[in-house]
């Protein structure tokens, strides 16, 4: 009964997940529907969408934070995380922008250049 | 039909995305037509001016972050409302130009009464590319569906405004719209042929068969609409009228089949309303479900999310049916022919 549940509530919006904002943009507050929703056009450019507050920033690089698991880079419209602005775009890149931001992101953890 | 992840991808980026506005602006609600068949109740007239300041505000707002921005002019007839149109257009214009990653598109519904060869070539000026213009038969048939406020025929008017669009050098889009029911359904191979003959030949013209539907209107129950599968039947075999050499539906392979989803399942599309009300879907205007918020004059969208979800819920579901018509389910005055679409 409650796996029959969950799986109905699959095919419905959360109405706490996403919002409208007040220029009647689609918001997204979840940031694990965020995810989701990157990787379900994963390896698509094009989609872009606005989360009203900053996923998972902490420890990420303070420009173009790239989240290699989903495939995508956060920013704000300035393309900067640290506005305060709360706007926060979702733009899926491509697979290899993707994988190279990645790289990156790993020699900048393990101190290589 | 079980829609794939690929065509799920693309669904999802057209809908979701915030770099594209979609909005079905309704200048006036007042109409100059009483087709016996129409929906709308004609209660609201023209636009408030803060509801036309509101619409020019948000579309300033959104500029800078928009790539495309598609307007839809839709009534009541909007052509009353002409300079309502011409104000927001030219304020489009001026972000276009001081926003050079910004298209903009407009098409625009409209009966053709007022839509004489000055008024065309302003509106193409104003970038009005697309016009959908809706037929009823010939002559002696259209007039008595599609008549003036006052009883009077509108065919010929119409037919002529329609012709003089063919003399105008620019490129434009005419979706010749023709309801087919049985009243008309006899007459319908020669009117075919009759529009074939004069636009036919200029690939800037497009004539689109369907079946007339019931959409609520006060004659509903009247309406000797065309139904079932026979119905359906007819509409194909009028369709293929229009390109009778074309005999490669049987030989080539099947195209394949995206879903068609509807404006209103769409989280950036709204229905402007002329009193500032904010719509999802064009048809039950009136109904609860439909009301998903308000323009206020500094073009804020005051939007009910949770209203604005459950037009959505095809995207989530990817029903099709849901997708083509999110109405169905929402509002009692969905058409019935939707579902055997």
């Amino acid at each position: 009964m409650k796996d029959k549940k969950k799986k109905k509530n699959k095919k419905q919006w959360n109405k706490d997940d996403c919002d409208f904002d007040s220029a009647g943009r689609f918001v997204i507050k979840n940031p694990e529907l965020a995810r989701r929703l990157a990787s379900a056009v994963n390896g698509d450019s094009g989609l872009v969408l606005h989360i009203s507050t900053p996923a998972n920033t902490e420890g990420l690089p303070e420009h173009n934070c790239l989240l290699p698991v989903i495939g995508c880079i956060i920013t704000n419209k300035r393309g900067c995380v640290d506005d305060e602005c709360g706007d926060w775009i979702l733009r899926v890149i491509a697979p290899e922008a993707f994988r190279q931001g990645f790289d990156e992101q790993a020699q900048l953890e393990e101190g290589g250049g | 039909m079980k829609i794939d992840n690929k065509t799920l991808n693309q669904i999802l980026r057209t809908s979701l995305s915030n770099e594209s506005l979609n909005l079905i602006v309704m200048p006036t609600e007042a109409c100059n037509f009483r087709c016996v068949y129409c929906y709308e109740d004609f209660k609201l007239g023209r636009m408030e001016p803060r509801v036309v300041r509101g619409i020019k505000n948000l579309l300033t707002n959104r500029a800078p972050e928009l790539r495309q921005l598609d307007l839809s002019w839709f009534g009541g007839e909007p052509l009353l409302a002409l300079d309502v149109m011409e104000d927001v257009l030219e304020h489009v214009a001026q972000l276009v130009a001081a926003h050079p990653g910004l298209h903009h598109e407009s098409n625009v519904t409209t009966n053709a009464w007022k839509l004489s060869r000055p008024v065309f070539e302003r509106l193409l000026q104003l970038g009005v590319r697309t016009y959908q213009i809706s037929f009823d038969g010939p002559r002696e048939l259209h007039d008595k569906k599609r008549v003036r406020a006052d009883g009077a025929p509108t065919f010929d008017r119409i037919w002529r405004n329609v012709e003089a669009m063919r003399a105008v050098d620019a490129p434009f889009h005419v979706i010749l719209r023709v309801h087919v029911d049985r009243e008309n359904d006899a007459a319908m191979p020669e009117f075919i042929d009759q529009l074939q003959g004069t636009f036919g030949a200029d690939p800037r013209f497009e004539i689109f068969i369907r079946q007339l539907s019931r959409l609520g209107g006060p004659n509903d129950a009247e309406l000797p609409i065309l139904v079932g599968e026979a119905g359906q039947r007819r509409i194909e075999e009028l369709r293929r009228r229009l390109r009778p050499d074309d005999g490669r539906s049987a030989a080539s392979p099947p195209v394949p089949s995206t879903p068609n989803v509807c404006y209103a399942a769409r989280a950036n599309s709204y229905v402007v309303r002329a009193d500032g009300r904010i719509g999802k879907c064009t048809v039950a205007l009136d109904h609860p479900a439909n009301q998903v918020g308000v323009l206020h004059e500094n073009g804020e969208l005051e939007i009910t999310a949770a209203r604005m979800l459950d037009w959505m819920r095809g995207l989530k579901s990817r029903n099709p049916v849901e997708l083509f018509c999110p109405m169905l389910g929402l509002a009692e005055s969905a058409p019935k022919t939707a579902v055997a679409s």
